[in-house]
């Protein structure tokens, strides 16, 4: 009856953590990339359609949001508990219907009994993956990255398999998630996943163990748990060489990835920290500054992009 | 066109129906409707009512509570009562012809396939094609109705067994597309009307319809591919059951109101008899005509082989208890 949110802006390290999290769960050999726990169930169009039985592709953005909050009641109950859910949205009021007197304010997330693990990212090294990953420019991806009414699956004028994503703004969708008082959420920085990957992912497994000692809901991966802090350690190390870059690269050109964008290259590109300082013109930087320079400074990620850009300064 | 008493007389699903909103049925004389949909007091709940979704089901009865445009109650079969709940003639219009169409025609036993139809062989039969929302479906009926082929369902089709076969119902004659695959069809000069204000979804009329009930001869289940080039393939006959199955719509509507029977003999009759394939189609870039010329030259080929079971003509209409 609970679920584990999986919440970021796109490109943010979700998907690496859930490579993470199912080869811990699996222990063994290479968990497959396209059997990831926490898979895109609350966007799924097909399930939707099925469990709250409106046709999700007849429903305005504002009914949408609102099933959504019945439909998530539903995956919870049917699925074991606690659950995992990648999520893109940002933290989202649920607007009442024209037809309901005044009602108490209802959150997209928060219907449910559920915790969120947010991953976030330098936005400057989101803009390059981005770009990647829409198969677009780098200006385009920041474009949508500024822009408050972004949407991700929000194909215009045509229909995908997905339920479509608001996003808001890159700054507006953290704050969202941090800035929010319904849920206990624990953050996990991409960078710190990359400088010390078993750290972090022990301190996200800890959160969630801490909110759920049911945790893991499968009685298999429970009987598979270490059960000592040195069985811990080892079944950690072979989550993160399991889930390592390189190994998700080749598994993705060798198998494919379900998750891809059509339109991308490919979805494991590079995976590294600070990639943007080879990719974006100081331009492109001042924008993404000017736009969330904030929330990159409670983040910690405002300094670097301010010293590139007195540099730049300096050269001109 | 409206009786004095604001309802209309319609034929759809081989059922005769007097409505109060309008739908994209044809248009039929009086008589005695099967069906009658009205405005009037629907029931708060089914008991005993449990969980969260906005639908509720029982033996004979359904109901769905759609907040902000209307709630529906559906009871054996042959009556839709709704209650407006701020939702305009064409948001309730919406819905009626989607999930509680589909309600309604499980009452009556009806096997509903989340699919679209049209005749083939020259009349001789019926190719319906099943798959997920935003599969292309429709785009695809769009382009066989372009090449000659009479429509017969879009989206939702009905089935049942007539004298041991599966048999496809006439649904209604037109078609729901989206302003891409309008666009994608060369269909943006035709007359359409928006499904709803706020989307950008199209119902077009067609004129090419068959309205008798057409024996099912092959079946077509598209899906996703990597490649640009589109596959056919035979489904083995032990899993066709779980492909059609998997493609029903709103299973679950009849599991609630326990009237799975009729729908369970007639996929399984489908699964026995009636060839299937799986049809896999790059998603992006979606290119209609390749898909349409594929399954023709599929067809073509299937039928030179009398691979399907033949219909000297179009069976009566199936009788509802």
């Amino acid at each position: 009856m609970s679920i584990v949110w999986l919440a970021s802006y796109p490109k943010s390290g979700n998907t690496w953590f859930r490579a993470l999290l199912t080869n811990y769960l699996q222990g063994g050999p290479s968990a497959s990339i396209n059997a990831l726990v926490g898979a895109w169930k609350a966007n799924d169009r097909e399930l939707f359609n099925e469990l709250v039985g409106l046709d999700s592709s007849e429903l305005t953005a504002d009914e949408l949001l609102r099933h959504r909050l019945a439909f998530h009641a539903l995956l919870a109950e049917a699925l074991p508990s606690p659950t995992f859910m990648k999520v893109h949205e940002a933290f989202l009021p649920v607007p009442a219907p024209r037809s309901a007197a005044a009602s108490p304010d209802r959150w997209l997330f928060s219907g449910v009994e559920a915790v969120t693990v947010y991953l976030v990212r330098n936005p400057l090294d989101v803009a390059v993956s981005y770009a990647h990953h829409r198969n677009r420019s780098i200006d385009d991806a920041i474009e949508q990255m500024n822009n408050p009414h972004a949407v991700e699956s929000g194909q215009r004028g045509g229909l995908g398999c997905l339920i479509p994503q608001p996003l808001t703004t890159w700054s507006g969708h953290v704050s969202s998630w941090l800035g929010q008082n319904e849920l206990p959420v624990h953050v996990v920085k991409y960078e710190d996943l990359v400088a010390a990957p078993t750290a972090a992912f022990d301190a996200a497994l800890r959160f969630i163990e801490r909110h759920y000692p049911e945790f893991p809901a499968d009685a298999a991966a429970k009987g598979r748990m270490p059960q000592n802090a040195k069985q811990r350690t080892a079944a950690l190390a072979t989550a993160v060489d399991h889930a390592a870059f390189h190994r998700l690269q080749t598994q993705e050109a060798r198998e494919g990835f379900y998750e891809k964008q059509p339109t991308a290259l490919s979805f494991f590109r590079a995976g590294v920290v600070g990639d943007w300082r080879e990719a974006l013109t100081a331009t492109q930087v001042h924008s993404l500054v000017e736009a969330h320079g904030a929330v990159m400074a409670q983040l910690g990620y405002l300094a670097e992009a301010q010293a590139f850009l007195a540099d730049a300064g300096a050269n001109e | 066109m409206v009786g004095l008493d604001g309802y209309r007389s319609y034929a759809a699903f081989g059922l005769a129906w007097r409505s109060c909103v309008a739908l994209p049925f044809r248009s039929r004389g009086g008589g005695q409707p099967d069906v009658v949909i009205r405005y009037g007091e629907v029931p708060s709940s089914l008991p005993p009512a449990v969980g969260h979704a906005p639908w509720q089901a029982a033996p004979g009865a359904f109901l769905l509570r759609f907040e902000g445009v209307a709630h529906f109650y559906v009871g054996n079969g042959r009556e839709i009562l709704i209650a407006a709940d701020g939702g305009d003639e064409r948001a309730i219009s919406a819905c009626l012809i989607g999930p509680v169409l589909a309600a309604l025609l499980q009452q009556r036993e009806v096997a509903t396939l989340h699919g679209g139809a049209v005749e083939v062989r020259g009349g001789d039969g019926a190719a319906v094609f099943l798959g997920a929302t935003a599969s292309g479906k429709s785009s695809l009926l769009a382009a066989l109705v372009d090449r000659g082929y009479a429509l017969l369902a879009d989206d939702l089709t009905g089935a049942v067994l007539t004298e041991g076969q599966p048999v496809i119902l006439p649904a209604f004659p037109a078609l729901r597309l989206w302003a891409d695959a309008l666009d994608l069809l060369g269909w943006r000069a035709r007359p359409v009307v928006r499904v709803r204000d706020q989307l950008d979804k199209y119902e077009v009329r067609v004129q090419r319809f068959r309205t008798t009930p057409t024996r099912l001869c092959v079946c077509y289940v598209l899906g996703d591919s990597r490649s640009e080039n589109v596959s056919v393939a035979a489904v083995p006959s032990a899993e066709a059951f779980q492909w059609v199955n998997r493609h029903s719509y709103r299973r679950s509507f009849s599991h609630g109101m326990k009237q799975g029977v009729g729908r369970f003999l007639t996929l399984s009759r489908i699964a026995k008899q009636v060839p299937t394939f799986r049809v896999k189609r790059a998603l992006h870039p979606f290119r209609v005509g390749p898909l349409a010329d594929a399954v023709e030259r599929h067809m073509e080929t299937l039928f030179a082989q009398d691979q399907c079971p033949t219909q000297a003509d179009a069976h009566p209409c199936p009788s509802f208890g």
